[in-house]
């Protein structure tokens, strides 16, 4: 299929072929007909002196290459596409306020992850020091290590189970940016 | 085929003994971490029976034994038999005099940002008010220590929620004071024989300053507190009328 036809419409064609012609003498001819020029062709007009009155590769019989769908849309992705609820973006977060606490960024209304990360171990260590959590301490802490390689002696852990061993795998939350007011969205009411 | 999920949100019985058990639970450790969904189950449940047993406790003679105590007041049966005896003596002996000015309200709510995993679940913390390990308590002496330290007076709304955590709590101003001298210690690497910051990293964020300073002890200090919708002004005070003396009355 020639890319003309792709390009489809005679109406396209017909109106085209008679600009890239005219193009080379002057623009000034198509305010006169009063239709609104396609900025585009512009961008044609000084793509085409800049090769040396030819014209560039991506002009092909007289057409300007557009992206083209290569099949009709059917009747149910048309509709899915058009009447599904349409509110399947990511959204920009408007509710980012200063934590007073840390200073850094948190959703209003949220407690600041970083603040309670920080609170939640020192409580624990509180409830530690007053004896509501009690630590098992293991009974063979104090093993001569010559019986420790004695009675569990070095088993091979493979690679994969190293890596698995390190953690990795269990998402840790990001370090908050500090806030600045210059970066965040105000809404003007 | 077997199925993985044992326990379901939408049978009576499962919901029922999630309720107790999270109830025990939440007096146990004082606040715990879980879902929004469950926290806000929980919280009418948990309200109801400590508002009931506590009422219930007032009115049993004060002179028997605990365990007697215990048995004597029907409202800890909703609790799970393994739990009453333990739950129930923390309820008698250190939340009815925590709360006694109290007859509902016992928790709050803090919304969290959804957790790291794959289903993305909202969380909350639900915990015990008035408490010792209480974490909006200690956010707020956080917020306070920084600004001692940055040398800013405390705003508005930080005095409104200093003064509704210290309202009802036995010694309340004390134990925040307090607790604000730990805050600058624990998370401000503050050493108070130099009262100074040390820490580098402290002193660093220590500058980000908050953005209007106006609302910190400036002209704007009073106005997040006063309400928009209704512009009231304070009454002016009244001037002293004198009243003529009585003719009747016997000079």
């Amino acid at each position: 299929m020639s890319l003309s036809l792709r390009l489809g419409g005679s109406f396209l064609n017909e109106a085209l072929l008679g600009w890239v012609p005219r193009l080379t003498l002057g623009l000034g001819a198509s305010k006169t007909s009063g239709i609104a020029r396609d900025s585009r062709l512009d961008d044609l007009k000084k793509q085409i002196e800049a090769n040396n009155g030819q014209p560039p590769f991506m002009i092909d019989n007289g057409t300007i290459l557009r992206a083209a769908p290569k099949k009709k849309m059917s009747h149910r992705r048309h509709r899915t596409k058009l009447y599904t609820p349409g509110d399947k973006q990511m959204h920009p977060l408007n509710n980012i306020v200063r934590c007073p606490a840390c200073g850094h960024v948190k959703r209003s209304h949220f407690m600041c992850m970083h603040c309670f990360a920080e609170i939640r171990t020192f409580l624990k260590g509180k409830k530690r020091e007053n004896g509501l959590i009690k630590d098992v301490e293991n009974p063979q802490s104090d093993l001569d290590p010559v019986d420790e390689r004695i009675l569990y002696p070095g088993k091979f852990v493979q690679e994969d189970e190293r890596m698995l061993q390190k953690k990795e795998w269990i998402p840790v939350r990001e370090e908050p940016l500090m806030y600045n007011s210059k970066q965040t969205k105000h809404i003007k009411r | 085929m077997p199925s993985l999920q044992k326990f379901h949100a939408n049978v009576a019985r499962h919901v029922k003994s999630m309720d107790k058990n999270l109830t025990a639970n939440l007096i146990r450790h004082e606040y715990i971490v879980t879902t929004r969904t469950k926290a806000k189950r929980v919280q009418a449940k948990a309200e109801t029976f400590l508002a009931d047993a506590l009422h219930r406790n007032d009115k049993i003679a004060q002179d028997q034994p605990i365990n007697s105590k215990i048995v004597a007041n029907r409202a800890l049966n909703f609790l799970q038999p393994p739990d009453k005896f333990e739950v129930g003596s923390k309820i008698i002996q250190e939340l009815a005099p925590r709360y006694q000015q109290r007859r509902s309200g016992f928790t709050r709510i803090i919304k969290l940002e959804p957790r790291l995993g794959e289903d993305k679940a909202p969380m909350s913390v639900i915990e015990l008010v008035d408490s010792e390990y209480e974490i909006k308590f200690w956010y707020t002496a956080k917020i306070v220590a920084r600004l001692e330290l940055q040398g800013l007076k405390v705003d508005d709304i930080t005095q409104l929620n200093v003064q509704k955590l210290t309202k009802f709590r036995p010694e309340g101003e004390k134990e925040f004071a307090a607790a604000v001298e730990t805050c600058k210690v624990e998370f401000f690497k503050y050493d108070p024989e130099t009262q100074q910051v040390t820490d580098p990293e402290a002193l660093k964020n220590l500058e980000n300053l908050p953005v209007n300073l106006e609302y910190y002890g400036g002209d704007l200090s009073g106005s997040l507190v006063a309400s928009k919708r209704f512009k009231t002004q304070p009454r002016p005070e009244k001037e002293q009328a004198e009243i003529p003396v009585s003719p009747f009355v016997a000079k």
